[in-house]
């Protein structure tokens, strides 16, 4: 018998004894620090006053009235999510299976219990991360779209009403013909222009032929900032994780250059203990909210799908700093 | 003088084929992959062959690393690569064993046909072509040091040096004589600390290492 006490008592699991009148016989030690009451103030209470929310504690009443009465158990030998209730008032939800224990005399009841806490909070982290997923890649169709229709879409048209007034004159007026034709190749180079920098925004063909160091060259090259650049790995790592770096850094000092009203800013990449990471700094205005802009947003959830973190420490007046870190097997 | 296009799109194969036929080169041979361009240059020993960077069997850039063949196998080839890419990275990589007889241009400069056929003469005859908006950005990234000491004009001509321009091409682009440039190109290798003395091939490297290395 002290055997299986000392089983109890090690369980990570709760375990409650509840005896045929509903009343609560024992609890194991896991049991009291999930309820937060001592097997002591538990003992000779009705389970349903001490572990049930009080909208459930009829049913729970009832099921047991019936089962006690022969009727068909609607609950026994099964695993079951349900919610209980700590000492305190406050719910936790919990996966329980109730067996009847085979003794001489009055029945005796045990329920197991497991705290699914943190389960049910990580599978909603899951369901929060996939849905802001999916906002931010529908956000970037729609920015893409637009820039796609303010952009080139438009120079075409362009073009096209050049072309046509060119073919137009091209009898009575040819010089001005030429000048159109001049004037058309010019918004031909324009879109092309264009098009080459929004492919390039989209996903840089330099990242998946050279890696993370090129393609930070090219995008600090473009951008109208001082920027200084440490840490960057020059090996190739998993090209998930450099395309995740690679924005991180991308839209960190876009905003930058945007919203800082800084002329400078600094990017720092560490690698340590299997994690990448990157920090992209200025000492611009701060302030900057990362539920404010859906750059910042999309890339948090981008981050997250790599189980990583990242934070914006923005305090007005004092720059902002935007720190990554995802998990980079060396 | 004797040309190997290497080009996958069957359109822009046939066009610039087309616009250096009319500008009295010889189209000895056309790829439309890496692998095939490689036979083809090996079999003809061409004076130039115009390469795009992105091309089958792995359609990455398979064109530049077929050019890096050629350069490294057949010095004597010159190889221009097209490209939609302003990446200094790749200019990088194909400049890694030399800059004479190399190029690299973005694909829309073919629409400027006569920039275009004299970039690829340039190439033939050993000197070199690098796209404008790449040396700009390698001069943009350098801003803040001996850079700005350089006078506007100077900056232009140093930009145009980067390009691969000869000095008399330097001088026609910028309506000078080729004795203005000379002194201009003195000016610049001084303030810049290069070694002076070089000629119309040979500064080219000594230009890009300086704006490459930072």
């Amino acid at each position: 018998m002290s055997d299986l006490k000392a089983v109890l008592n090690a369980a990570l699991d709760c375990v409650v004894m509840m005896d045929h009148g509903g009343r609560i016989v024992g609890i194991n030690p896991a049991a009291e620090r999930v309820f937060g009451i001592s097997e002591e103030e538990a003992r000779g209470r009705e389970m349903a006053e001490v572990l049930i929310p009080p909208t459930m504690r009829d049913a729970h009443r009832h099921g047991l009235a019936r089962l006690l009465d022969g009727g068909e158990p609607k609950i026994l030998d099964q695993r079951v999510e349900v919610t209980a209730q700590r000492a305190d008032g406050s719910l936790v939800p919990v996966e329980l299976t109730v067996t009847r224990l085979d003794v001489e005399g009055p029945p005796l009841f045990v329920g197991y219990l497991r705290d699914i806490g943190d389960r049910i909070e990580a599978e909603e982290a899951l369901r929060r991360s996939r849905l802001q997923l999916l906002r931010a890649t529908d956000e970037a169709r729609r920015r893409l779209e637009r820039d796609l229709h303010d952009g080139a879409q438009q120079r075409l048209v362009g073009l096209a009403l050049t072309l046509r007034l060119a073919r137009a004159q091209i009898e009575q007026d040819p010089s001005a013909a030429v000048a159109l034709l001049d004037e058309a190749q010019e918004d031909l180079a324009s879109a092309t222009e264009e098009l080459r920098e929004l492919a390039r925004g989209l996903h840089p063909a330099v990242l998946t032929d050279g890696g993370l160091a090129p393609a930070l060259r090219g995008l600090v090259a473009r951008l109208p900032l001082e920027v200084s650049v440490t840490g960057v790995p020059e090996e190739r790592l998993p090209i998930d994780v450099e395309s995740t770096a690679y924005f991180v850094v991308a839209e960190g000092l876009t905003n930058v250059a945007r919203y800082s009203g800084a002329q400078r800013a600094q990017v720092d990449f560490a690698r340590d203990n299997g994690r990448l990471a990157i920090e992209v700094r200025d000492y611009g205005r701060g302030g900057a909210d990362i539920e404010a802009g859906t750059g910042l947003r999309g890339l948090a959830a981008r981050v997250a799908v790599h189980d990583g973190t990242l934070t914006v420490t923005s305090p007005p007046g004092e720059g902002t700093i935007v720190h990554v870190e995802v998990p980079c097997a060396s | 003088m004797r040309v190997v296009i290497g080009e996958d799109s069957v359109l822009l194969r046939a066009g610039v084929a087309r616009l250096l036929e009319d500008a009295g080169m010889e189209v000895v041979a056309q790829a439309s992959d890496a692998d095939d361009l490689l036979r083809k240059v090996r079999a003809h020993k061409p004076d130039v062959a115009v390469v795009d960077i992105r091309m089958p069997p792995g359609n990455a850039d398979d064109g530049l690393r077929a050019a890096r063949e050629v350069r490294a196998e057949l010095p004597e080839v010159g190889v221009l690569v097209v490209s939609q890419y302003a990446e200094e990275h790749y200019v990088t990589q194909l400049l890694q064993d030399g800059a004479e007889g190399v190029g690299y241009l973005l694909k829309e400069r073919i629409a400027d046909v006569d920039r275009f056929v004299d970039s690829v003469r340039r190439v033939a005859d050993g000197g070199s072509a690098l796209d404008p908006e790449i040396v700009a950005l390698m001069m943009g990234r350098r801003e803040g040091g001996p850079l700005d000491s350089l006078t506007d004009r100077e900056r232009e001509v140093l930009g145009l040096m980067a390009e691969g321009r000869t000095n008399r091409g330097i001088a026609g682009e910028l309506y000078v004589s080729e004795r203005a440039v000379e002194r201009h190109v003195t000016a610049i290798f001084g303030k810049l600390g290069l070694p002076a003395g070089a000629g119309d091939h040979r500064r080219v490297l000594a230009v890009l290492t300086y704006l490459g290395d930072a």
